[in-house]
């Protein structure tokens, strides 16, 4: 209990920051009342903790699902399909407030369904070995296309596709927290349903199935769910690393193999941990941004190796 | 027992996996009731776990190709959950990818009895506890899986099986990675699930286990065997020799109720062939050493097969060996000279246990030197003076005794010969030989004589007395004494 309890202050140590802190001063007597506060930092914030949750969601059923502790959403290729999808968009001048959010989610989506295929090339048993090396290989091939496509571009086009690549939050409005608020409950909900079944995963699919899973349907929706997640995250807030690999390497040290806590854990973490981030890109460097992928970098590493040392030492339950 | 279907049921199965060569089951048959104890084995990749998966219904065979059934229903046709109710499986291989603890593991065989959204009950966690306790590995619950042992982890995934309270227990190659202890150990716990009949419940009513492996019963029952020893028809491909151990003498003690267990272990026995021990050399080094591995040409005659042979004197073994030319002037007991390799007699080195026989000057005469009691001869052809001294320019024979050592003690050896021929030939002897680890001893008599081919001055008697105690202390030297008296009158 004290673990949760922890979490949840750590949660909303990290919202409130977010609201308080930013490049604007804004005295504490009038947050509730001011501009900024209510239309621009209020729904960045809830954007980051979604997303952040999203990605460490994904990230850790990811983990379970290919068995292998270096999964991260990214490297299924989703990151390479939503990145290409935007770039277009952007080089064709798509117009219209959603128009980069929807060609990045189709394009991830695009990968999702072209490595989902490759995964089926051994019969019709999803190997997660073949996933991951086709991800990779999905990834590597529309990065080229991407990389194509901005070198042959106009400077400004060059310049936002960038920082879009690079993942940022600043597109954040209450419209795009809505629509995530509304679209993740479904993934999530079927991921955890799948999290006593992800446990046995962890096995091997045979002795899993020994166990009473279903190991072949387990697959393809978590596959399919955690994908969703993440192309849903990469729609709105462009490619944001680390988030999804680190912090489900930390839930694991505190609550075990144990994906019943350890997937509401990992959305927690993923959420502050996000909104850490994005107060330090917003602060540190003002008047203007970081892309929040590298203060997730910076930020995530030095803490998973902290915990991985202490990990290493004692024991987790400490 | 009853008519009820059995639990596990596999009727005449061929399997081959795609793009295999050979079929990996053919014609496999396999019944297994509750209270049942069988044991499937075979070498590495004969098919064991093959049988495994399509019993369960992971692979199912083409159409026309056998069936499998669980509980009177077809094995492809059960729910993953509710069959992993009835049957528990350890299987071969799993991986171990996240950190866990052994409660933690364990409790992961309670998945099938969980709802979808609920949490762990009590009735799980007693459960798990009372797994763990039959395993006898309560005392791992909190620690993390990589601290245990080999051994401690095999117990522990059985207690996962356990926790899953099924009606059948399969335990694939459980033993693979233990050793010997351990796998009595298990074999004694998985012995004593099945005499205990119900593994969700207390040990009370359960017959003590006596540690018992799978009786060795026939490889098919006999008309009289335990009516419920049901003769499965087992064959597996690529090598036909899978056995089946059954259980005659189980007699489950049934309390009403009471949920009975089965078991069926696959075991990677292969039959193995005999080993053949090397010959040792002490002779040409000095030091035991195998035979192959000795530089020197060296000869070793074993005195077991000479005496099966009837060959009776040292010199008569002699004449077989390579580059030795054994020269006896006359009839029995006339002069006898060995010349290795063409040397001069006097140049061959002759020990009895290591103690020289040679006369001063070289000479040794092997007409009266028996077989009697000779556990073997070295033959060392080719210079070894640097070892021996000047005798043994030519070579070295060295005859060993037996000493009886590594004897059953109590029970000695006794060897007993008699034999008679032309020219008045006649043989009598005896040898007794015991002895335990640190002591041992051997004796033994003989006599022979023979009226000689000639009609005088050829008569030949030879009476032999041999005795060799010889004791041993730890690993220390071994202390032996070994007096052997010949007397051999040549009458006139």
């Amino acid at each position: 209990m004290r673990r949760w309890l922890g979490l949840a202050a750590l949660v909303a140590l990290a919202l409130v920051s977010a609201v308080v802190l930013g490049p604007a001063h804004v005295a504490l007597g009038d947050l509730t009342s001011s501009e900024i506060v209510r239309s621009l930092r209020v729904p960045r914030a809830l954007l980051a903790l979604l997303v952040g949750g999203s990605l460490g969601v994904a990230g850790a059923s990811l983990q379970a699902l290919v068995r292998n502790p270096l999964a991260d959403p990214f490297l299924l290729g989703l990151s390479g399909g939503a990145g290409l999808g935007a770039v277009l968009a952007i080089a064709l001048h798509v117009a219209g407030p959603w128009a980069l959010p929807l060609a990045a989610f189709v394009g991830a989506l695009g990968a999702m369904a072209l490595v989902y295929r490759l995964g089926l090339v051994g019969g019709a048993q999803l190997d997660p070995r073949v996933l991951l090396l086709a991800g990779v290989a999905v990834g590597a091939f529309t990065g080229a296309i991407t990389t194509a496509i901005v070198s042959l571009a106009e400077a400004a086009d060059l310049r936002n596709a960038f920082l879009w690549l690079w993942g940022g939050l600043s597109g954040a409005s209450w419209d795009t927290v809505l629509v995530i608020a509304v679209y993740i409950p479904v993934p999530l909900v079927v991921l955890y349903a799948a999290a006593r079944p992800l446990d046995l995963l962890a096995l091997g699919e045979e002795p899993a199935t020994h166990l009473g899973a279903d190991v072949e349907p387990l697959k393809r929706r978590v596959y399919i769910a955690a994908s969703m997640l993440t192309a849903a995250a990469v729609a709105v807030s462009g490619v944001i690393g680390f988030v999804g690999l680190i912090v489900p390497h930390i839930t694991r040290l505190v609550w075990g193999h144990h994906h019943r806590a350890l997937l509401p854990a990992a959305f927690l973490g993923g959420g502050a941990l996000l909104l850490f981030a994005d107060t330090v890109a917003r602060v540190s460097v003002a008047p203007r941004e970081l892309p929040v992928g590298i203060v997730t970098a910076l930020v995530g590493v030095p803490l998973f190796a902290v915990l991985l040392r202490r990990w290493m030492g004692g024991g987790p339950r400490g | 027992m009853s008519t009820a279907a059995p639990l596990l049921s596999v009727q005449r199965v061929t399997y081959r996996y795609p793009g295999a060569l050979g079929d990996a089951l053919r014609d496999v048959s396999l019944e297994i009731r509750a209270g049942e104890f069988h044991a499937v084995l075979g070498p590495n990749g004969s098919g064991k776990t093959t049988l495994i998966r399509v019993a369960l219904g992971l692979t199912t065979p083409a159409t026309g190709e056998g069936t499998a059934e669980i509980a009177g229903r077809a094995a492809a046709a059960w729910s993953r959950r509710d069959l992993a109710r009835i049957v528990g499986v350890v299987a071969q291989r799993e991986d171990n990818l996240f950190p866990q603890q052994v409660r933690e593991t364990v409790l992961l065989g309670r998945y099938p009895h969980l709802s979808l959204w609920g949490a762990e009950r009590p009735v799980d966690r007693e459960a798990v506890t009372r797994a763990l306790e039959r395993c006898d590995a309560l005392r791992l619950a909190d620690r993390w899986i990589w601290t245990l042992s080999g051994g401690e982890y095999q117990r522990v995934r059985l207690a996962r099986a356990l926790a899953q309270e099924p009606s059948l227990l399969v335990l694939d190659e459980p033993t693979a990675s233990l050793d010997v202890r351990h796998e009595m150990e298990l074999f004694e716990l998985a012995r004593g699930l099945v005499d205990a009949g119900e593994p969700c419940r207390s040990l009370r009513g359960s017959r003590p286990a006596a540690g018992r492996r799978p009786d060795r019963g026939p490889g098919h029952a006999p008309d009289g065997a335990h009516p419920r020893d049901r003769r499965a028809r087992l064959r597996l491909a690529r090598r036909d020799r899978a056995l089946r151990w059954a259980s005659p003498d189980d007699s489950p003690s049934s309390t009403q109720g009471a949920r009975m267990t089965a078991l069926l272990l696959l075991l990677a026995l292969a039959v193995q062939d005999t080993v053949v021990l090397k010959p040792v050399v002490v002779t040409a080094t000095r030091v035991p050493v195998p035979a192959d591995a000795v530089t020197a040409a060296v000869t070793v005659i074993n005195g077991e097969t000479l005496r099966a042979r009837g060959v009776r004197t040292v010199a008569e073994a002699l004449r077989e060996t390579l580059g030795a030319s054994v020269v006896e002037s006359n009839g029995a007991g006339s002069q006898t000279s060995l010349f290795l390799r063409g040397g001069e007699s006097d140049y061959v080195k002759v020990l009895l246990d290591g103690v020289p026989l040679n006369q001063p000057g070289g000479a040794y005469t092997f007409a009266h030197l028996t077989t009697d009691d000779v556990e073997r001869i070295e033959i060392v052809r080719g210079p070894v003076s640097v070892l021996y001294g000047s005798d043994a320019v030519a070579g070295v024979v060295q005859i060993f005794t037996r000493t009886g050592l590594g004897g059953r003690g109590a029970l000695p050896r006794v060897d007993v010969e008699a034999g008679a021929g032309s020219y008045g030939a006649s043989r009598f002897g005896g040898t007794v030989t015991g002895g335990t680890t640190r002591l041992g001893y051997s004796l033994g008599a003989s006599r022979f004589a023979s009226d000689g081919v000639y009609p005088v001055n050829n008569n030949y008697r030879n009476e032999v007395v041999t005795a060799r105690p010889r004791g041993v202390r730890g690993l220390g030297p071994a202390h032996h004494i070994t007096p052997r008296d010949a007397r051999a009158p040549r009458d006139e």
